[in-house]
């Protein structure tokens, strides 16, 4: 792909600056997703509005750089259960939703038996994806990659790029601070009563209601750099102007002591149970961690999303 | 073109003027909010500190380039400028953190008049001296650009290029939009776009931890804040394009040549020592570090830091 001697400088550090692929942790990306797959993505009511931004500003991006989607082919690289896939198919897209983990892509076909939606779903992991043997080569209109790790590295991206004959779309984090204490309190908790020798880290999403990213591309704010700025400067270097959108979201969630300590409980039980001296011991910490009763999580999220056009 | 006319409609923006702050968007403003938070307090350091720090130095910096690397860098710096449009002669130039002059004088070589201007008054010492011996249209104004008053210095909108080169006197968007304002026509800056790379488990300690040492003190309040990790051209870059900029980038991938591993702890060993006594041990370990760390007696240099330079012009 790299032509130019300064997007092969780029690439270059690109590649250096990703972490090795690691098969065992990639096998598990499977696994992972897919014991996530039946709560990823289901929004409380109270989060409800603010999805619906997200995918309405999805779809403006990509009016804004040209694409339309009544009858375009789309594919939707780590559609997950389908946040994306499902209103491009509303608006008359044809869409093809790849995912590692058939519990998402379950989630997903109930929803296009139920509404009769044009999606095709193909279950597979993109870090080994052969797109010759997918036929995706050069097949679609839109490819999307939407915050997910299927898009890690030069490899990948690439990919994704040669499945498409016209636009790409792009997104992810630039960077993000979950509120890291609490998580480590919990996590200290953890490792104290259960005894495991390998405390498996407490997913953001658990503790706050928020997806957890940790596998990203080059995305999280202990990885490698900020996930958004490597194929953005690639592709300019490749002489694309990518159309470009930076949003920061800071939010401040308070609730009840009982209620943030239950929620986070209930999280961690769907993994497997806890046992009551871990529960007293996690209520206790909300308690102290509360002033005047209420526990007060904060995350600050900085991400960008990018569309851009093919050049034949 | 299409983000152009995209934020342009959004905001209801004409044209950008250069005479005061460039006309931001939501999508520069999410920006700027990125990079102010990622650059270090300001309080951490004085004027002062920084002039004393620099000061300190300037007697011998830039002196290790060997003449031959310097005219390499030089002859690079000319013909991407020149790609741009930009040619020397008879041409205002202001060069902020100029240095020793490492591209003043070479610029006021090829006709420039160069207004030097840097927070150590040993750095400018050697500018005039060499000014002076080669007749060169060279002025040196000693100031720190984190607190300058552009106005009462006359610079504002009054320079054909302003230069920043890998240089902590552009250390946020302050001091960024200060540098632009400046210019009427091109600005140049040069930076590192290095990563904070995340190590494997098993990676040796850098030979600054190992020592007990704070490494690249000289930029460690750069832009991006952090010794000479910080992604400055990153943001530079990213904001400028936010702006509704095309700027021409170069990457510089700086892969230091293959070495003897003696050789490595001769310089490592001049390098941690120019600014500070370094102690039997110290000196022990630096030989211990890069004897282990060898391949048939080589030290290979892993190309992490990669800077790039930039030209943009203001009015486009």
């Amino acid at each position: 792909m790299a032509k130019s001697d300064n997007a092969k400088v780029w690439a270059e550090l690109w590649k250096t600056s990703v972490k090795k692929p690691d098969k065992e942790a990639d096998r598990m990306q499977a696994v992972r997703w897919n014991q996530r797959s039946d709560h990823f993505g289901k929004h409380r009511e109270e989060d409800k509005g603010r999805q619906q931004k997200k995918v309405a500003d999805v779809l403006a991006i990509l009016k804004d750089a040209g694409f339309k989607p009544k009858g375009a082919t789309v594919l939707d690289i780590g559609c997950g259960p389908g946040a994306l896939s499902v209103p491009l198919a509303k608006a008359g897209a044809k869409v093809t939703a790849f995912d590692i983990a058939s519990g998402m892509l379950d989630r997903l076909k109930e929803t296009v038996k139920d509404e009769k939606l044009d999606i095709t779903t193909i279950e597979g992991s993109w870090y080994t994806a052969d797109i010759d043997k997918l036929k995706f080569r050069k097949k679609f209109d839109l490819v999307l990659a939407s915050m997910t790790p299927a898009v890690r590295d030069l490899e990948t991206f690439d990919r994704m790029m040669a499945c498409s004959k016209k636009y790409c779309y792009y997104s992810n984090f630039i960077k993000r601070d979950m509120g890291g204490k609490a998580h480590m309190e919990i996590h200290k908790i953890l490792c104290e009563t259960t005894g495991a020798k390998e405390c498996a880290p407490v997913s953001h999403e658990h503790l706050h209601g928020q997806k957890d990213h940790d596998h990203g591309p080059a995305g999280h704010e202990k990885g490698p750099g900020p996930g958004l700025v490597y194929p953005f400067m690639y592709l300019y270097t490749l002489g694309y102007q990518p159309v470009i959108r930076m949003s920061h979201v800071k939010r401040v969630n308070e609730r009840d002591w009982e209620e943030a300590a239950d929620r986070t409980i209930e999280g961690l039980e769907k993994k497997k149970p806890l046992s009551d001296d871990t529960k007293k011991k996690l209520r206790d910490y909300y308690k102290s961690a509360s002033k005047g009763g209420k526990f007060r999580s904060e995350s600050e999220t900085y991400s960008g999303m990018m569309v851009w056009k093919l050049k034949n | 073109m299409e983000r152009k006319t995209a934020t342009d409609k959004k905001r209801g923006t004409g044209a950008k003027t250069n005479n005061k702050k460039p006309a931001g968007n939501e999508n520069s403003e999410r920006w700027v909010e990125f990079w102010n938070a990622s650059v270090r307090k300001k309080e951490s350091v004085t004027d002062e500190e920084q002039a004393e720090r620099w000061n300190e130095r300037a007697d011998d910096f830039g002196k290790h380039a060997g003449s031959e690397q310097r005219m390499k860098r030089i002859t690079g710096l000319l013909a991407f400028l020149k790609e741009a449009g930009f040619t020397p002669k008879g041409k205002k130039i202001l060069d902020i953190g100029c240095g020793p002059g490492a591209l003043s004088i070479p610029l006021a070589d090829a006709g420039a008049e160069v207004t030097s201007f840097d927070i150590a008054s040993g750095m400018l010492d050697r500018i005039r001296e060499t000014a002076k011996k080669e007749s060169l249209k060279i002025t040196t104004v000693e100031g720190s650009w984190w607190s300058a008053d552009i106005d009462k210095l006359g610079f504002r909108n009054k320079f054909d290029l302003v230069i920043a080169s890998s240089t902590p006197a552009i250390r946020d968007v302050e001091t960024f939009d200060r540098m632009m304002a400046c210019s009427k026509k091109y600005c140049y800056y040069n930076g590192y776009f290095g990563m904070n790379r995340a190590k494997p488990e098993d990676a040796r300690k850098s030979l600054p931890e190992i020592l007990g040492i704070e490494s690249g003190r000289g930029h460690a309040f750069g832009p991006g804040g952090r010794a000479h990790g910080g992604p400055g051209l990153m943001f530079a870059f990213m904001y400028l394009y936010t702006l509704g900029y095309q700027p021409t980038i170069k990457f510089n991938n700086r892969v230091r040549p293959d070495m003897g591993w003696a050789e490595a702890v001769k310089r490592a060993t001049e390098r941690f020592g120019r600014d500070r006594k370094l102690t039997p041990v110290q000196k022990q370990t630096i030989k211990d570090y890069y004897k282990s760390a060898a391949v048939d007696g080589m030290i290979r240099h892993e190309p992490t830091n990669v800077s790039g330079m930039m030209v943009w012009n203001v009015k486009n």
